[in-house]
């Protein structure tokens, strides 16, 4: 049964407060990349490419074709920009298919997460400071 | 006339070195920024053969006519961020 109208705005927001913090993420792991390579520029700019395709943010998931879905489906970018649109706007979803994406997009924020902290800790012993 | 166009040459070249100096001063990220940078610009195609894909035309546009706009768009574009870009 499709969940009422409203109720969904509700989910909206707490969906997007974790993809960003998805997104956050990432952008750490790019950023702590710097201790190795000592400037990202470049590397922010590719990683913000390649996230605003494969997360739909360019065309809509719904639109690439079967196999390449398929693919997306394991890939932890979806998560980002298409999941809190799919729950804003699909008339279709009911409670349990919004329950499934919020706890898809928090076991990647946290898979993510220990990742980035992982990576930190081991970029924290080769830190190199100049001047101060 | 010449004197003056003469010397705004040089000193663009100079301008051109030191540009191309401070961008490979950390050279680990200048080749990713190069690798970057054909990639953005195949993820822009590949974004329009996609979206052909699933629907025949936008309003009668099709997919050549489409790739046709924005090559012409990177003809204006390219050589402006290639010659004037940062100095």
């Amino acid at each position: 049964m499709p969940i009422n109208k409203g109720i969904n705005i509700f989910f909206f927001f707490i969906s997007i407060v974790i993809s960003y913090l998805i997104y956050f993420s990432i952008d750490f792991i790019v950023g702590v990349t710097a201790f190795y390579t000592e400037s990202i520029w470049g590397l922010s700019m590719t990683k913000d490419a390649i996230i605003l395709f494969l997360s739909g943010g360019v065309i809509p998931l719904p639109l690439f074709p079967e196999n390449l879905r398929r693919v997306f489906e394991f890939l932890p970018f979806k998560t980002i920009y298409h999941m809190p649109i799919e729950i804003l706007i699909n008339k279709n979803l009911n409670i349990e298919n919004i329950i499934y994406s919020l706890a898809v997009q928090i076991f990647w924020f946290l898979v993510i997460f220990s990742l980035s902290r992982f990576y930190y800790k081991h970029a924290e012993t080769l830190i190199k400071m100049n001047g101060g | 006339m010449w004197k003056k166009f003469n010397y705004y040459l040089k000193l663009y070249f100079l301008f051109v070195i030191q540009d191309i100096k401070s961008k490979m001063q950390y050279r680990i990220d200048f080749y990713i920024s190069s690798i970057g940078m054909i990639v953005g610009n195949l993820l822009g195609i590949l974004s329009l053969s996609i979206l052909f894909k699933s629907i025949p035309n936008i309003l009668g546009w099709t997919y050549y006519e489409l790739l046709f706009i924005y090559g012409f768009s990177l003809i204006v574009l390219s050589p402006l961020q290639l010659f004037f870009d940062n100095l």
